[in-house]
């Protein structure tokens, strides 16, 4: 799985983003720059989360369309314009699954399951053992929490932007992922029916 | 937990295809029109025009509260009536009202704007508030303002007096002759202060002591006419006046130019002669040769003195006709004698034929004098006999009408035990007797008003009366927040609706109310009730 996780923006390139913003408001066709900035790392954050490439670029579709509607109502925070826009991608599929119109999907890709093995002290040896079971308990989890595993292990997100997309503190998104950790431990290691 | 599909390493999007699905245009198309500008929407007109109306019934409503007059009786067509009393300005007159009360209206109590009496009959207006339900209908404001702080009254009697002529124009009061009235009240207790509503200030003016003009059994009139009683002029001091100006014989003729009786001069006593003013003394100088005889009673005298150089000499009249001083002094000596003008032998013939034809004309001129004084007597007689028994008349009828107002007062004090306060009426307008109370104490709410069927009542003025106070609160406006009442006493709370109906609630609501702080809800029952008068609304209030 390809890396979109370059959240890291120097203070300047975060103001002009801002000015881009605030000439959207003005002018919706200014706000092409940054939706072709933004629309690959959008889609494939989608696309992480659904069945079919159909229902990402549906979903992807709708989520500038709508992030283009409430510009105005976009508050600056100091953060980049990314995380508004992943928050309202989640926001977006959890209306979507909610409603049914949508399948949420688990998809792995076997090479990103290494890190995960890792901290769940899986040996190398064991690795194929438990990759159904892992996979399975990552099926399991809460939404909440399945998206945090996937920021962090399959999007490779530094916790400061889970924070920022999540509307959490960068250590509260650490927290949490590690406390799935230990109970996704439990679940593939300590409990062996699963 | 919602159902997951796992897929294991299926098939990225290529760039190709991310590119390919790159549609801004397609974006840009489906973002919906934007809204219009508020400024262009119906619910800005619609706004507009609300706010209009607000403004309007708002400004409309202020206006319309600015207008109310101060006295606003708060219930239409239903006031305290005026009883019409019409009275001669000419004279004084005691008039008796409905209550007990007696008015002493003196002479000229009425005046003209320029302060002028007037000539005409007056028509006396008069009303009288002495309970709740009065003050409530006759919608004179029972709050007094003490250094900004509001004190309801309680009263012990209220009076409205004003005047007009026979042709509707406002006749106005004559402070130098000023009406006293004698308000029959309820309250016996000593505690009240007379107070004049000035309707040009909105307030209530302190004008003094109760006590000073509380009339008692026995009292001196209160009348200030009762001085000019005192000091008027009497007959007989007039008479004694006249007849007992004894005439000054000695005054008389000097007045007239009577010379001296003419006597012969003794041999035996000391005479002299000395120059005297003619101008000073006419009566001898109508005489020549006057000499100067002393008086046999003073041995003093001496011979001498005729030859003694004086450098004064001073001639005076005596005490009695054809008694003179005569004062002789130089630097050394000083002697006064008291001498008589005498003659001659040789001289006393002319001087007697002399003084009896002056004698003859002073006896004509005396009693043409006489005559014509009598005549002067006479007439002043008439005239000053007149005007005192026109005075005596008239005092005696201002003594009769105020010994009638007094004597009324009495009767009543006597058989009906009715307790009387006087007021000096300077000023037509509203007079009371009061004193500043306080509000209710006990149970302090936020009060809210709806009907029967719970809608919200918009009340003016809700008006509470505690039993066993003659007072009547007042509360409007933000009091509502601040409803203050006794809850240990008996209550009886009301208000006039906007369509003119009595909405109450009554003491045996109050008793159930529970509450001494916090919001309440007084639910009001509305009386479809027409009022035709003031004893109506005291029997429906029952207070």
């Amino acid at each position: 799985m390809e890396t979109v996780s370059r959240y890291h923006k120097s203070e300047e390139m975060i103001i002009a983003e801002k000015d881009q913003i605030f000439a959207a408001c003005k002018d919706p066709s200014c706000f092409e720059t940054l939706y072709k900035k933004y629309y690959k790392q959008i889609l494939l954050f989608v696309y992480q989360r659904v069945d079919t490439k159909d229902d990402a670029l549906d979903v992807t579709a709708q989520v500038f369309l709508k992030a283009l509607t409430n510009i105005s109502h976009y508050t600056f925070k100091g953060v980049p314009f990314s995380a508004w826009l992943y928050r309202m991608a989640l926001n977006e599929l959890n209306l979507m699954f909610r409603k049914n119109k949508l399948t949420r999907a688990l998809n792995i890709e076997v090479d990103n399951m290494d890190e995960i093995a890792e901290e769940l002290d899986i040996h190398a040896g064991d690795k194929e053992k438990h990759l159904d079971r892992l996979s399975f308990a990552l099926a399991d989890l809460p939404g909440d929490d399945l998206t945090l595993i996937e920021m962090r292990f399959f999007e490779k997100r530094p916790f400061s932007e889970i924070g920022d997309i999540l509307n959490i503190t960068e250590n509260n998104a650490k927290v949490k992922v590690y406390r799935i950790i230990d109970k996704l431990k439990m679940s593939v290691l300590e409990n062996p029916k699963n | 937990m919602e159902k997951i599909k796992i897929n294991v390493n299926r098939a990225k999007f290529t760039e190709e295809e991310i590119s390919q699905s790159m549609n801004f245009n397609k974006v840009i198309s489906a973002v919906p029109a934007p809204p219009k500008t508020f400024f262009k929407t119906p619910v800005f007109y619609a706004s507009v025009i609300i706010t209009a109306i607000i403004i309007t019934v708002v400004v409309t409503q202020f206006i319309k509260t600015k207008e109310q007059p101060f006295i606003n009786p708060p219930l239409k067509g239903v006031n305290i009536a005026y009883s019409e009393y019409k009275v001669d300005n000419a004279k004084d007159t005691v008039l008796e009202y409905k209550t007990g009360s007696v008015i002493y209206v003196p002479k000229n109590a009425f005046v003209d704007k320029a302060g002028n009496p007037v000539n005409k009959k007056a028509i006396l207006k008069y009303r009288e508030m002495h309970d709740p339900a009065d003050f409530f209908l006759s919608g004179i404001p029972m709050d007094y303002d003490s250094a900004d702080i509001r004190h309801p009254f309680e009263s012990a009697g209220m009076i409205d007096i004003a005047a007009i002529d026979e042709n509707g124009n406002t006749l106005y009061a004559n402070p130098k002759a000023p009406i006293t009235v004698g308000m029959a009240s309820p309250q016996k207790d000593d505690r009240y202060n007379v107070y004049y509503l000035d309707t040009a200030a909105h307030k209530w003016k302190y004008m003094g002591r109760d006590t000073s003009g509380k009339y008692c059994k026995g009292d001196t009139l209160p009348v200030s006419e009762e001085a000019n009683l005192k000091n008027a002029p009497n007959k007989s001091i007039i008479k004694d006046t006249i007849y007992n100006n004894e005439r000054n014989p000695i005054v008389e003729r000097v007045a007239l130019n009577t010379p001296v009786i003419p006597r012969k001069a003794d041999s035996k006593k000391y005479h002299f002669k000395i120059s005297f003013s003619k101008t000073d003394f006419p009566e001898m100088a109508v005489y020549e040769k006057v000499l100067f005889e002393v008086d046999s009673s003073e041995k003093n005298f001496k011979a001498e003195y005729a030859s003694t150089i004086w450098e004064n000499v001073k001639l005076e009249n005596g005490t009695k006709i054809n008694d003179y001083q005569v004062t002789f002094s130089n630097e050394t000596d000083t002697h006064s004698f008291l001498v008589h003008p005498v003659f001659e032998k040789g001289d006393y013939a002319a001087a007697l034929k002399v003084y009896t034809k002056k004698f003859n004309e002073y006896q004509q001129k005396l009693k043409s004098k006489v005559e014509t004084e009598k005549k002067t007597q006479e007439k002043k007689e008439l005239e000053l006999t007149s005007l005192n028994e026109k005075r005596e008349a008239e005092l005696r009828d201002i003594h009769t009408q105020q010994i009638v107002w007094q004597q009324r007062m009495e009767a009543k004090m006597k058989t009906e035990n009715t307790f009387f306060r006087t007021l000096q009426v300077s000023n037509f307008g509203v007079w009371n007797c009061d004193y500043p109370g306080s509000l209710p104490q006990g149970a302090k709410l936020n009060a809210n008003f709806t009907d029967e069927n719970n809608r919200q009542l918009t009340l003016d003025k809700v008006y509470l009366v505690e039993k066993g106070r003659n007072a009547i609160f007042t509360y409007y406006g933000s009091g509502y927040n601040n409803f203050q009442f006794n809850p240990a006493a008996e209550n009886i709370l009301w208000a006039v609706t906007n369509d003119n109906k009595i909405a109450i609630f009554r003491s045996e609501e109050f008793a159930a109310v529970g509450k001494t702080s916090g919001s309440y809800t007084f639910k009001l029952t509305t009386s479809d009730r027409t009022f035709a008068d003031d004893k109506e609304v005291k029997t429906f209030l029952n207070i």
